[in-house]
């Protein structure tokens, strides 16, 4: 029995015209965001996001809303110029990027190593390996332009484009900058690999291994929270695993080289 | 024959692991703000009382009159008693002084002749 494998070629114009509707939808994110967030800097106490809160809060358990009122105010909410809460939100999404990123290497070696084909379906395994990449740069990302509130490390725009120049141990955020960068990179890479050609986008997927080096420098020399014991065996499991992996991809890479040879 | 339906990473599927990120990224945020509660400068601490009293619970009780509920005694009336009050002495006249003199009236030489303001 044979299957047909049904196969349509999408005109350009199609790819285009969802591009652009892409780029505007963000935009108009990105737009209401930006009003929001004037329209609370303009006002911290009376505001939209604010009455908003305030309705969904009014709705819930007056235990509950002690809790949440308690948690919120440890945690640096509102947020206000004087507030902690965008120097925990980066460090929280620092570490959480990190280890999205290290998920999404260990899912790539293990899959092209096939060490899970025979346990989890191949779609199931792709479309992880895709999209925890993602997640993870959007965390990074987050990481990074949180910090433009915070009052104590004074980063601006700029800092977080060009690498080395920041104010806050420039070598080792540079090299964050310069991660994250690639990591976009990657992503794009993904997409546009039946244009660019295989060979070239596989080529180019080998930087991931760079990129997860990166940042894993960057979170040790430059992360606040890498004093805590915790965090230093975090990152030293984290990078042994990563370099076991790859050690047993590269040595079944050449025991079926040898074997085809 | 019906072809088994081969499982994908679907939309909800990415749906859920975006949600259970926020709330990892959510729980580490809440995580970081309670490990750093602690390490604020905590108040300086009150200076000892010196001599310290000792807690009410531990002071002994002291002994006391214990009330007895007893029917008070009724007067019938009241005793007079006679005070006997020494005599006032009688006081000296005090001394003044005489009277002044009326004085005279004087009226001055030329009142009514001064022009004002020339």
């Amino acid at each position: 029995m044979t299957t047909q494998i049904r196969s349509f070629n999408r005109s350009p114009f199609i790819d285009v015209t969802f591009v652009i509707l892409g780029i505007l939808l963000g935009l108009i994110i990105a737009l209401m965001g930006g009003l929001l967030w004037l329209n609370y800097q303009n006002d911290p106490a009376n505001n939209i996001l604010v009455a908003t809160s305030s309705h969904v809060v009014g709705n819930i358990p007056t235990w509950w809303q002690t809790v949440f009122y308690k948690e919120a105010h440890i945690m640096g909410l509102p947020l206000t110029e004087e507030t902690k809460a965008y120097w925990y939100i980066a460090r929280s999404s620092g570490i959480f990027a990190y280890l999205l990123l290290w998920f999404a290497t260990v899912w790539g070696i293990t899959m092209s190593s096939k060490m899970t084909s025979t346990l989890i379906a191949t779609p199931v395994t792709y479309g992880l390996h895709e999209f925890f990449p993602i997640l993870a740069t959007i965390f990074a990302t987050l990481h990074a332009v949180i910090l433009l509130g915070d009052s104590y490390i004074q980063f601006n725009i700029i800092h977080l484009i060009i690498p080395f120049i920041s104010p806050y141990k420039p070598l080792w955020t540079g090299l964050g900058v310069i991660a994250l960068q690639l990591c976009i990179a990657l992503i794009v890479s993904f997409y546009i690999r039946k244009r660019t050609g295989h060979k070239i986008w596989r080529g180019f997927h080998y930087l991931s291994y760079l990129a997860f080096v990166l940042v894993l420098i960057h979170g040790l020399m430059a992360g606040s929270d890498s004093q805590f014991i915790l965090i230093k065996g975090m990152y030293l499991l984290t990078g042994l695993s990563i370099l076991f992996l790859t050690y047993y991809r590269l040595f079944t890479l050449r025991f079926k080289q040898k074997r085809i040879a | 024959m019906s072809r088994r339906k081969r499982p994908k990473f679907t939309t909800n599927a990415k749906i859920t692991v975006a949600a259970l990120s926020v709330m990892g990224f959510v729980g580490g945020w809440n995580l970081i703000a309670h490990v750093e509660k602690p390490s604020e400068p905590e108040p300086a601490p009150l200076p000892t009382a010196w001599p310290t009293v000792a807690p009410l619970s531990e002071i002994p009780p002291v002994p006391t009159l214990m009330p007895i509920s007893m029917p008070i005694q009724e007067e019938g009336h009241a005793v007079g008693v006679e005070i006997q009050i020494a005599p006032i002495p009688t006081l000296a006249p005090i001394p003044t002084l005489a009277p002044l003199p009326d004085m005279p009236v004087i009226q001055p030489q030329d009142w009514g002749n001064e022009s004002w303001g020339s």
